[in-house]
């Protein structure tokens, strides 16, 4: 199998320097680090992939029971790593990405050098005094409502919902968007993502973090960076001054600043 | 404000608050810095509790991480996103389906603003909904029409039609019972979701007058019933519950029931429901028509092997056997076959359970059935009608017997369904085949009649024939006793030696015969002859033929005069036209032999001095094929024989062999003859018939009569001679 055509991977910079790899979060695929790939290129080698089933992944290579949990999408990291024989990389993580990266550094510690999460969680639910930002019934109602393809998610439902019959580009553009998804991957995508719990697992990541929490997140909320960062250990954490849940795109400049000085760290 | 604008139609202040649409500005970040009042008002929120407030806050769950993970991506790269279907959660907790628009801009002031507008979808939502189940309801019709196309039988059509209403959300229980073709039952083929006895009171309340059941199929339109409305509810009072007729070539041929949980079913649903039925009942109509003609041509399989298993053998106990063994377990349970003439046991019987089957003759034994007797054998046998009782409830078993162990026995047997056919043949009623099923899944009725008479008459001719054949063989065969087992002439001066082997595995007896006896004190007849044909034909062919060799010849007239006569009689027999013969007289004293062969191989002398070779004379043409009886002067071989030579008379089944000449066969005869020479004579008859068979077996009657001839001198002595010497 070729996995390079697999995961849609490129690679881009300078092909001597230290490994970069960029891991795109759940919703977009890897065109989401457009703005901060370039920063980088010019000492990095830069690679960026997408998870099978998203972005320009080769979506027959879906096996539902591989991608079952978090480990199959690890398992494709290293896959990956091993392809392009890479030396010890830096993995740059974005939501639910921090953990597959957290996974595989676990599995494979030699292959990595540092992580970086964007917006991690290592849990969404509530639980006692764990505060995840979602209850029980919140991530329930966000499934069903993936089932039930009420949303703008699926590609199936899009052209109903935006496409006027005299208006066809609508449909178009969201579909054709960075953030088009096979509407049943997403759904399975998004029940491993909100279901998950790799609380324990941050105790095992032996590899340098930097934990990039941003202002006000409705997904990942500063309690969980906090957590993580607590959990990790060997971790720095950086809250940004960006909202949102994708400061890569809302505030480059802040995001790359917040790296550069973790990495020239050494 | 602008002095161009009409300020006294409505002032941008209005056009903004009262638009048709929610309106909301928020910072990048998300936070709300305007609301308009048509939002407020559509989702109840005071304004104050919607500033400072994030957009995606207002958004219910999936709406706020689908809003971080796809639309604020799009938003900061593209600038805006548009008609995306989102969830408004309103003060009360109420959802607003909505679609946005949004797009991120610049203000007169420098600062990046998102501008959101949001319109109420509640009515296009519900239409969408409604597409979507439409879409889910054409995949389902698509679904079942090919799980129908590829049911090749009624079973699986059930299968497929009721496992596909199974995996739809709201169905919780569902079956599909057939109208069985008296038209008069509903049978159960197939449930989901409750067991078949749960739903069993369903079928029959579906038959009774006046139900809702019975009024869907007899207007071919279905029903729908709130919980309660029926009594049977398919083991699920609390449900509605749908009854759609299945209908086929306009005629309701089943019913489908549907339970489900949802208080009511659209029109859309109920259309749907409608629509699969329809399916089905063609699907079943075709499948059954395919069934029939795959039942058909099985059946006429059946009725052909069945005559060619019944013809392999003989007799009617061996063919009545075959029968009841043909139909069980393939047609019944448990079959017996009675033909009162020959005495009140069954002639067969055969039971799928082997231990049941002598209780059972037991109890046909016992019990006493009489033509008045509805549904017996008796009353087949008497009026040569089938007799057919498709469903035996248990409570007759006590109409039948009160004792207790035949009570029981009958439990056991446990008949459900019955026939009593007559065995018919030639215009006579020979007895009765009697098929019960035991199996509730199966029984007969009234259209299985045809086929199931059509065995039994093929049945009884088979057993007419036997008997026919039967009491022919015994006849012909006692005949051919009397004429080859007869008194053979006891003279010192010649000893006889005969075998007669009738062919193996042949119905009816051949044709061949042998006969010897004196002519006067000093003369030894001896004939063998052939008649052409088999049976009771021949076999009186055969006597006549004996008994007219022999008047003639012991008038002393001899060989070529009784020929003579004998012709002339052969034409009056017309059994016996064409006919073979050996026949010669041995004058004792002188050992001189005259002889005649008509139409029959030549015999064979073996000499004293060990030596073998065919008598060749005497030869003419069969009894029978000549034309002018006037001009027969058949030949007469003479030869003397001396003291100690051995003539050997036979038929053609003993020299001749399938795929070989005459002379091959000869050669062997002379060859085995010669071989046996020094045993026992009075075996040698036998032992040469044996040796003739040693390595092919006879495919015809094989007859041998050896003459030794002893000599005069032999009347008061034991002859030295090795050939009489046994041991």
């Amino acid at each position: 199998m070729d996995i390079l055509a697999r995961n849609n991977v490129s690679v881009s910079g300078s092909p001597d320097g230290p490994p970069m790899v960029f891991a795109p979060g759940f919703g977009c695929d890897r065109s989401m680090w457009r703005f901060l790939i370039p920063a980088f290129e010019d000492k990095y080698r830069v690679v960026a992939f997408d998870h099978v089933g998203t972005g320009g992944s080769d979506i027959s290579a879906y096996d539902a029971d591989r991608y079952a949990t978090l480990d199959g999408y690890a398992d494709d990291v290293l896959q990956i790593c091993d392809a392009l024989d890479l030396p010890p990389v830096i993995f740059v993580g974005h939501s639910v990405s921090s953990m597959i990266g957290a996974l595989a550094a676990i599995r494979a510690p030699a292959r990595f050098d540092r992580l970086v999460m964007v917006g991690p969680s290592p849990r969404y639910i509530d639980d006692d005094d764990y505060v995840g930002g979602f209850s029980a019934a919140d991530i329930d109602e966000l499934l069903a409502s993936l089932d039930s393809n009420y949303l703008g998610w699926s590609g199936a439902i899009a052209p109903v919902i935006m496409g006027n019959p005299d208006r066809p580009e609508l449909g178009h553009e969201l579909t054709a968007s960075f953030c088009k998804n096979d509407p049943d991957i997403a759904r399975r995508f998004a029940q491993v993502t909100f279901t998950g719990d790799n609380r324990d697992d941050l105790l095992k990541v032996t590899t340098p973090t930097l934990v990039l929490q941003c202002d006000q997140d409705a997904i990942a909320p500063r309690e969980v960076g906090m957590y993580v960062h607590d959990r990790l250990p060997d971790s720095e954490l950086v809250v940004l001054r960006a909202t949102g849940h994708c400061p890569h795109l809302s505030a480059p400049e802040e995001t790359i600043a917040a790296m550069k000085p973790f990495l020239a760290r050494r | 404000m602008d002095p161009t604008e009409p300020t006294e139609v409505e002032t941008a202040e209005e056009l903004y608050e009262d638009a048709p649409c929610g309106y909301l500005s928020a910072t990048p970040d998300g936070t709300v810095v305007r609301v308009n009042g048509t939002l407020l008002r559509w989702t109840g929120y005071e304004r104050e509790a919607v500033l400072g407030r994030t957009f995606t806050s207002l958004l219910s769950p999936g709406g706020r991480v689908y809003f971080e993970t796809h639309l604020r991506p799009m938003l900061q790269t593209e600038g805006h996103v548009r008609e995306i279907a989102l969830e408004v959660v309103c003060a009360d907790g109420a959802r607003l389906p909505v679609l946005v628009n949004a797009s991120t801009t610049v203000t007169r002031a420098g600062r990046d603003i998102v501008r959101i507008t949001i319109l109420d979808a509640s009515e296009r939502r519900e239409y969408e909904r409604e597409l979507l189940r439409t879409r889910t309801d054409v995949e389902q019709l698509l679904r079942v029409t090919a799980s129908m196309a590829a049911s090749v039988d009624v079973g699986s059509v059930v299968d497929a039609v009721l496992d596909e209403l199974a995996g739809t959300a709201p169905v919780d229980v569902c079956a599909l019972g057939l109208l069985d073709r008296t038209g008069t039952r509903l049978e159960l083929l197939g449930t989901r979701g409750t067991s078949a006895e749960d739903a069993d009171p369903w079928s029959s309340e579906a038959m009774a007058s006046g139900s809702a059941a019975a009024e869907a199929m007899s207007t071919g339109t279905a029903r729908f019933l709130v919980p309660g409305q029926s009594t049977a509810s398919l083991g699920a009072p609390d449900r509605m519950l749908a009854l759609v007729p299945l209908v086929a070539r306009d005629r309701s041929i089943g019913l489908l029931g549907v339970a489900c949980s949802s208080s009511s079913r659209s029109a859309d649903e109920r259309r749907t429901l409608g629509a699969i039925a329809k399916l089905a009942g063609q699907a079943i109509d075709r499948a059954r028509l395919a069934d029939l003609a795959r039942k058909n041509a099985e059946r006429a399989g059946f009725l052909a092997e069945a005559s060619r298993e019944m013809e392999e053998t003989q007799t009617v106990a061996d063919r009545a056997r075959r029968a009841v063994d043909l139909v069980v377990p393939y047609l019944a349970d448990y079959a017996t076959i009675e033909m009162p003439d020959r005495g009140p046991e069954p002639v067969a019987a055969a039971h799928r359970e082997a231990r049941l089957l002598q209780p059972l003759i037991d109890l046909r034994r016992r019990s006493r059935l009489t033509a008045d007797t509805p549904n017996t054998v008796a009353r087949a046998i008497a009026t040569g009608q089938p007799q057919i009782l498709s469903d035996i409830p248990e409570a007759v078993y006590e109409d039948y017997t009160s004792e207790p162990d035949q009570l029981e026995l009958l439990r056991q047997l446990a008949p459900r369904s019955y026939v009593g056919l007559p065995l018919r043949a030639r215009g006579h009623v020979v007895g009765a085949l009697m098929l019960v099923c035991a199996d509730r899944s199966r029984r007969f009725v009234p259209d299985d009649l045809p086929f199931l008479q059509t065995f039994a008459d093929q049945v009884g001719l088979a057993l007419e024939n036997a008997q026919l054949y039967q009491s022919e063989r015994t006849i012909s065969s006692t005949l051919q006793r009397s004429m080859t087992a007869g008194v053979l002439p006891d003279d010192p001066r010649a000893r006889l030696s005969v075998s007669y082997l009738p062919a193996p595995g042949e119905m009816q007896i051949g044709g061949d015969w042998y006969s010897s006896f004196m002519i006067g004190p000093a003369n030894l007849a001896v004939v063998v002859g052939d008649v052409v044909g088999r049976g009771l034909g021949a076999a009186a062919a055969m006597g006549q033929l004996r008994s007219a060799t022999r008047a003639l010849a012991q008038t002393g007239m001899g060989v070529a005069a009784m020929f003579r006569d004998l012709e002339r009689f052969v034409v009056e027999v017309e059994a016996a036209q064409v006919a073979t013969l050996a026949y010669a007289e041995l004058a004792l004293d002188t050992g001189e032999l005259r002889w005649a062969c008509a139409g029959h191989p030549p015999p064979l002398l073996l000499t004293p001095d060990g030596t073998a070779r065919f008598l060749w004379g005497g030869r003419s043409l069969p009894l029978g094929v000549q034309d002018e009886i006037e001009a027969i002067e058949r030949e007469v071989g003479t030869e003397t024989i001396p003291a100690g030579g051995i003539v050997v008379f036979y038929t053609d089944g003993v020299v001749e062999r399938r795929g070989e000449t005459i002379d091959e066969g000869l050669e062997r005869l002379s060859e085995r003859a010669l071989n046996l020479t020094g045993g026992s004579f009075d075996s040698m008859a036998a032992d040469l018939c044996a040796a003739m068979l040693a390595d092919a077996p006879a495919d015809d009657d094989l007859c041998l009569v050896c003459v030794s001839v002893e000599g005069a001198g032999s009347v008061s002595a034991v002859s030295p001679n090795a050939l009489t010497a046994t041991s």
